[in-house]
């Protein structure tokens, strides 16, 4: 009996070893070839409309949420013989999960990129598919379509919605100070003075934990208006005669400073993150704010009790390119793109997918009161989306926001160090230098834009 | 080969055993399963993590061999520095704060009394939050405007504080919050160290002396300094964990690096600016040093080792 049950013993545990040692080589197996870039075929574009399709959404929560959920159904509904999987992210995750897929050959089929860099160093591993030939680009308005033009001339992504970056104003709060809607500089730190003294928040602005982006924003802004678009990938690689040390870009931290010593912003501001700064704004607790079109959603959303505007930023002394006339503003492009892997393997439905949603592109920005990527867009939202619209038709030219443009690491750097100017550990001089240093530590490893 | 076995009354029998071979190929076929997930998971992951430290690799492009550049970056970077001491500062004062606090209040929660599990439950409770809760829920205690910790400073006539946005003070602030999640997980193990002191030996020592302080120090102690060490070596390995998580959520290491302790640094080189080679480099880095510090607190831990 012994020996029966220790062979029996020895067998089983042969089997097990054998068993999980299978089933762990399988789990690491590779998935495939990481190659691609390859122009769609036409002939397959225009195919049957099957298979699956795997899409990365990282707008799950609220009206955008519902509504990407909504276009999914639609698409099912109209073509029952695709699948399409959708994963669902917070912001945070879907950058690092979108990298992780992609370097692992295991990329989303569709997702929705950023304008810029976010998408830019995927086009350069050759992994995004060109869409000029695949998706029909008569949806989109031109100048929507040009953040996704790449170095070669190729279209590589589609927009959903373009954003810009404004002054925003409680009328309600600013009219109880007798004080207009500021147009100058001057008349801009005359209300935080007037404001501050009154025990009213002029500007909402936080800039704490995982939200560095507000301050840098409102930096670029001031470089925009005080050099041009694009300084600080200018300085970053050298071109165009620039450096992080031109006067240029310490004048533009000082205005920053001026701003902050005139009070303009909440007390501890550098302790609020971007949820906080926005509720003091939806709240009523602050006259004006300065963030992106997107705030229209949320501050119609939170049931603000005042009427809100917006306005363009008041030009800082020195200003070159004035955003007070609209000659330039902030802003960028989200939107679609495609794998190249995905447009390879079953274009027909990638052509469905995005076609569809550029039939639908104005019915999305109307129910997230989001600026229209749409060739012929007919805003219907609340007046903050209309006065928004206007100034975007207005505008002459959309300057690149930096952590869009920047390669990585810069991105980080030039957010997190902003944070330390607003902060009081930086001078301006302090600054520019240490952008400057971080550029020459990172040139081994910049990616070359082509 | 027969085995000469020593009995208990000091016989000497013989038995025979079964071949060696098949018994070793018993043993290594129980023991393969787990040993293989260990050697693919850990010591598989550790390896490349080593490896990739000497390479730059931004997940996309091809990899580049680099040699010690990573290294040579890190230590000539004052960054690196302030990511070390801050680091050292939070073990330091997770370590000083947590173990007195846990002894304190699993001495105060032992015993009969008929509130006391209500009291142990309010203490463990922050310990099963998810972390996004406690985040959230600190962020507003932390507000600087109109935040519950400024009210309540704002009443002892101090002005209000950016605690999460004035490098003097975000540290100690996560360090509160890093202390308050923990706290009640390392006050479990002290009572059930507690409760395996065998209550005769308490009662044998009073019998020697009435002050409950002379048999607390000279009794039960010692007693418990296996349990201490254990929760010593939690605090250590958890804070280099958890205090990650925590700051990569309320401040993303700011201001000006304040809270960027190493893992935080290793996640942002990787994730935020793709450079995996040096993020690589950090955690080998940080593996090396929490390899210390554990080595030395289980040093410590082990001399003079008490039973009864």
């Amino acid at each position: 009996m012994h020996r029966r049950t220790a062979h029996w013993r020895r067998w089983f545990a042969t089997a097990a070893l054998l068993a999980l040692t299978a089933a762990v080589l399988a789990a690491c197996g590779g998935s495939g070839s990481t190659s691609g870039g390859a122009a769609p075929s036409k002939t397959k574009a225009n195919g049957p409309v099957a298979g699956t399709l795997s899409f990365y959404n990282f707008l799950p929560d609220g009206s955008e949420g519902k509504w990407w959920d909504d276009f999914v159904a639609s698409f099912k509904k109209k073509y029952p013989n695709v699948k399409v999987e959708v994963t669902k992210f917070s912001t945070e995750d879907y950058w690092t999960k979108t990298l992780a897929a992609f370097s692992s050959g295991s990329e989303p089929d569709i997702f929705i990129p950023n304008a810029g860099e976010d998408l830019n160093k995927y086009i350069r591993a050759g992994k995004i598919a060109a869409l000029e030939n695949l998706v029909d680009l008569k949806y989109y308005n031109p100048a929507t379509l040009v953040p996704f033009k790449d170095s070669k001339g190729h279209i590589d992504g589609i927009p959903i919605y373009s954003y810009i970056i404004l002054g925003w104003d409680n009328q309600n709060l600013l009219s109880k100070y007798r004080l207009a809607v500021p147009k100058t500089w001057d008349e801009l730190l005359a209300a935080c003075h007037k404001l501050s003294d009154a025990g009213v928040i002029p500007i909402a602005m936080g800039n704490a934990g995982q939200d560095q982006f507000p301050t840098g924003q409102l930096q670029d802004h001031l470089l925009y208006q005080l050099g041009g678009p694009k300084l600080t990938l200018n300085a970053t690689y050298g071109t165009n005669g620039a450096k992080w040390t031109d006067p240029v870009f310490v004048n533009a931290a000082k205005q920053m400073r001026a701003l902050i010593d005139a009070k303009c912003f909440p007390r501890g501001f550098t302790g609020l993150n971007y949820s906080q700064m926005s509720n003091l704004f939806a709240q009523g607790k602050a006259a004006m704010a300065f963030t992106g079109s997107w705030f229209a959603n949320q501050v119609g959303s939170s049931g603000a009790k005042f009427k809100a505007g917006v306005f363009p930023f008041p030009d800082a002394p020195g200003t070159t390119h004035s955003t007070a006339s609209l000659d330039g503003i902030l802003g960028g492009v989200n939107g679609l793109a495609a794998s190249a892997k995905a447009a390879q393997r079953n274009p027909a439905a990638v052509k469905a997918f995005l076609d569809a949603f550029g039939a639908a592109a104005d019915e999305y920005a109307n129910t997230n009161s989001q600026l229209s990527a749409a060739a012929h867009p007919h805003p219907t939202g609340s007046g903050l989306q209309a006065e928004l619209s206007q100034v975007f038709q207005s505008v002459k030219e959309i300057a690149p926001v930096s952590d869009t443009i920047l390669p990585r690491a810069m991105a980080g750097k030039y957010n997190g160090d902003v944070v330390a100017l607003t902060a009081g550990d930086m001078t301006p001089e302090s600054w520019a230098k240490a952008m400057a240093d971080a550029a020459a530590q990172e040139k081994p490893n910049l990616p070359n834009l082509g | 080969m027969n085995r000469v076995l020593d009995t208990h009354d000091g016989a000497r029998a013989r038995r025979p055993l079964r071949r060696p071979r098949a018994a070793t190929v018993t043993k290594i076929a129980m023991v393969a399963p787990a040993m293989t997930l260990f050697l693919v998971f850990y010591v598989a992951s550790i390896v490349a993590g080593i490896v990739l430290s000497f390479y730059h690799w931004d997940g996309l492009d091809p990899i580049r061999f680099v040699g010690f550049e990573n290294y040579r970056v890190l230590f000539s970077d004052p960054v690196f520095v302030t990511n070390v001491k801050v680091t050292l500062v939070v073990v330091g004062a997770c370590l000083v704060c947590i173990l007195p606090l846990a002894l304190l209040l699993a001495v105060c929660l032992s015993g009969p009394g008929r509130l006391l599990p209500l009291f142990r439950w309010i203490v463990f409770v922050p310990v099963v939050l998810p972390l996004a809760a406690v985040a959230l829920l600190w962020a507003e205690i932390f507000n600087p405007v109109g935040g519950l910790a400024n009210q309540l400073v704002g009443k002892l006539g101090i002005s209000p504080v950016a605690w999460l946005g004035d490098q003097r003070v975000t540290v100690w602030a996560l360090v509160l919050v890093s202390i308050w999640s923990i706290l009640g997980l390392h006050v479990v193990i002290q009572l059930s160290a507690l409760s395996a002191i065998p209550t005769e030996l308490k009662e044998a020592a009073r019998l020697e002396t009435p002050s409950v302080w002379r048999v607390f120090r000279h009794v039960v102690l010692p007693l418990m300094r296996d349990s201490l060490t254990v929760s010593a070596a939690l605090i250590i390995t958890g804070t280099f964990v958890g205090f990650t998580s925590l700051a990569f959520v309320m401040t993303r290491g700011g201001p000006v690096h304040s809270t960027e302790v190493l893992g935080l640094r290793a996640y942002l080189e990787g994730f935020a600016s793709l450079n995996f080679g040096m993020a690589s480099a950090i955690t080998v880095i940080t593996m090396l040093l929490t390899i210390v510090l554990v080595g030395v607190t289980l040093f410590i831990g082990s001399r003079r080792r008490i039973e009864y």
